[in-house]
């Protein structure tokens, strides 16, 4: 008996009548879902890491904008800083500015003071009682008045804390995370004080970034902290005496002093140099000398007769007066 | 037996390797159906939720272009919200309106998103600084910022933070909660 001629009732007898084999429809069918899933699979996966990677290159510079801001934040109220105190050990103001590792001085409220903290701090998120989008282990804070829309501090704002750079290492005081060195005043000792500081701040994956900053306003000014103190000037006007030296931070009313000529005579004024008019009391065509000068604030009113009086210190320069 | 087709298998049984039935027919096109329609569905999502991540980014850069903007010209830049439109304010000095103005941003008509609604948290215009600070404080929950878009056909919801310095993005499922900032 011959065989039969299609032992596969599945093939289609035109293919077998050519000595082909070929897939039913079913054989096919699934064939193309399991490709599709294969294919899918793949191209899925492809698209996710291209979105992800596209997403942590935006982090990044998102990232790495904050932290060039935040640089830049610094160096501009560094340099408008009275002085500076580096890791002081022992709290200058209570809150976050306890034992900062960079802290600014200026007029009283005035003053910011920079410092790591763990970025689960309770007190961050008193600040930030909803979104906190920083990584940690720990942040740096700014503690200090806020910006008013001018660029100057507000200082009716109070004292408030923000966040300024994340992804930091360590928080400890002084730390490999912010480590502050003192450059010009040939200390790192802590409490010191400088007018030019070393930044280098230390973020997980091995970046670090540093920066050097320098108070621009008046070393002597600076180095005396003498204006605007939070008792007010005394009624004489004296603040200070040194060994050689007399300071004088002046009343707000009209004041004549007539310093004596044992001392060198130096006056505080708390704004910058064009802020005030000077002249010789006796003849407003001569310049301020050092026995005579007027001191006109705002170029209007009289503010201070000064007799004696060697050197006035403005926020932006000092100026020794002649005879 | 000479047929190869045997009498007794019958015709039914010659044409069931050759061909499906209609019912057959019916069931793989609706089955079709149905996954395209899952398919379509979750993509149609998926665009969506993509118009509303560049919408997200065009928000980012066009506050990033103002604040930089406020630097350069040594002035504040200050911006307002208005439905799905983000423009300068019409304050004295505001840099950011002095000629040539900033363009406002229509986040609706870069991104094709359906249904974009924008929401900024506190209402109160952003004001960026001349040195490119953020105006505000967060003892009077002034800082930091919010804003918010969400569309039409998806529970994601995307979050712009502006702080004092930073200006971040990020994400969450539904109008309530904190946003995820994914770390880099």
């Amino acid at each position: 008996m011959a065989p039969p001629p299609f032992r596969n009732h599945r093939l289609r007898p035109s293919a077998v009548r050519h000595g082909q084999a070929a897939f039913s429809l079913v054989e096919l069918l699934v064939a193309v879902v399991l490709g599709s899933v294969v294919l899918g699979a793949l191209g899925g996966a492809l698209l996710v890491s291209e979105m992800r990677v596209s997403t942590s290159i935006r982090k990044d510079l998102e990232k790495k904008d904050a932290l060039n801001r935040a640089m830049a934040l610094m160096r501009q109220e560094i340099s408008s800083a009275g002085k500076i105190s580096t890791n002081l050990p022992n709290a200058p103001l209570t809150g976050p500015c306890s034992s900062p590792t960079l802290y600014l001085w200026g007029a009283p409220n005035t003053r910011i003071c920079y410092k790591p903290l763990r970025f689960d701090d309770s007190r961050i998120r008193t600040a930030y009682p909803s979104d906190r989008p920083w990584t940690g282990p720990c942040v740096l804070v700014r503690e200090g008045p806020p910006y008013s829309a001018d660029g100057e501090l507000d200082t009716a704002g109070g004292r408030i804390m923000q966040v300024v750079v994340d992804n930091l290492v360590d928080c400890r005081i002084p730390s490999d995370a912010m480590d502050m060195r003192v450059t010009s005043a040939g200390s790192v000792a802590a409490q010191s004080t400088s007018r030019d500081v070393d930044v280098t701040i230390n973020q997980s994956g091995g970046i670090a970034t540093s920066f050097s900053a320098r108070i621009a306003s008046n070393p002597l000014y600076a180095g005396m902290d003498m204006y605007e103190d939070t008792g007010g000037c005394p009624s004489d006007g004296i603040r200070y005496v040194g060994p050689n030296s007399r300071h004088f931070c002046l009343p707000s009313t009209v004041s004549y002093v007539n310093a004596d000529q044992d001392k060198e005579n130096v006056f505080y004024f708390k704004s910058r140099a064009d802020a005030y008019r000077l002249d010789d009391p006796l003849d407003s065509t001569k310049p301020c000398s050092y026995s005579s000068c007027r001191v006109w604030l705002n170029g209007t009113s009289t503010w201070a007769y000064l007799q004696n009086a060697d050197v006035l210190v403005f926020a932006d320069r000092d100026l020794r007066l002649g005879p | 037996m000479s047929s190869p087709f045997s009498r007794s298998s019958g015709s039914i049984t010659r044409r069931r390797p050759q061909a499906f039935t209609l019912v057959e027919l019916l069931v793989i096109v609706a089955v079709i159906g149905i996954v395209s329609g899952v398919a379509i569905t979750g993509m149609a999502t998926f665009l969506q939720e993509q118009k509303l991540r560049q919408a997200t980014a065009e928000l980012a850069s066009y506050l990033q272009s103002a604040r930089a903007r406020a630097q350069r010209e040594g002035g504040f830049c200050q911006l307002a919200v208005s439905g799905t439109q983000i423009a300068p304010t019409t304050a004295t000095d505001n840099v950011c309106n002095n000629p040539p103005v900033q363009p406002s941003l229509d986040l609706a008509a870069v991104s094709a998103a359906s249904g974009l609604a924008v929401t900024a948290s506190p209402s109160t215009p952003i004001t960026f600084t001349r040195l490119g600070t953020l105006v505000g404080s967060t003892a009077t929950a002034t800082m930091p910022r919010m804003i918010t878009l969400s569309a039409n056909r998806t529970s994601l919801q995307t979050c712009v933070f502006l702080d004092l310095v930073g200006i971040r993005t990020g994400w969450r499922l539904g109008a309530s909660g904190a946003c995820t900032y994914t770390n880099g």
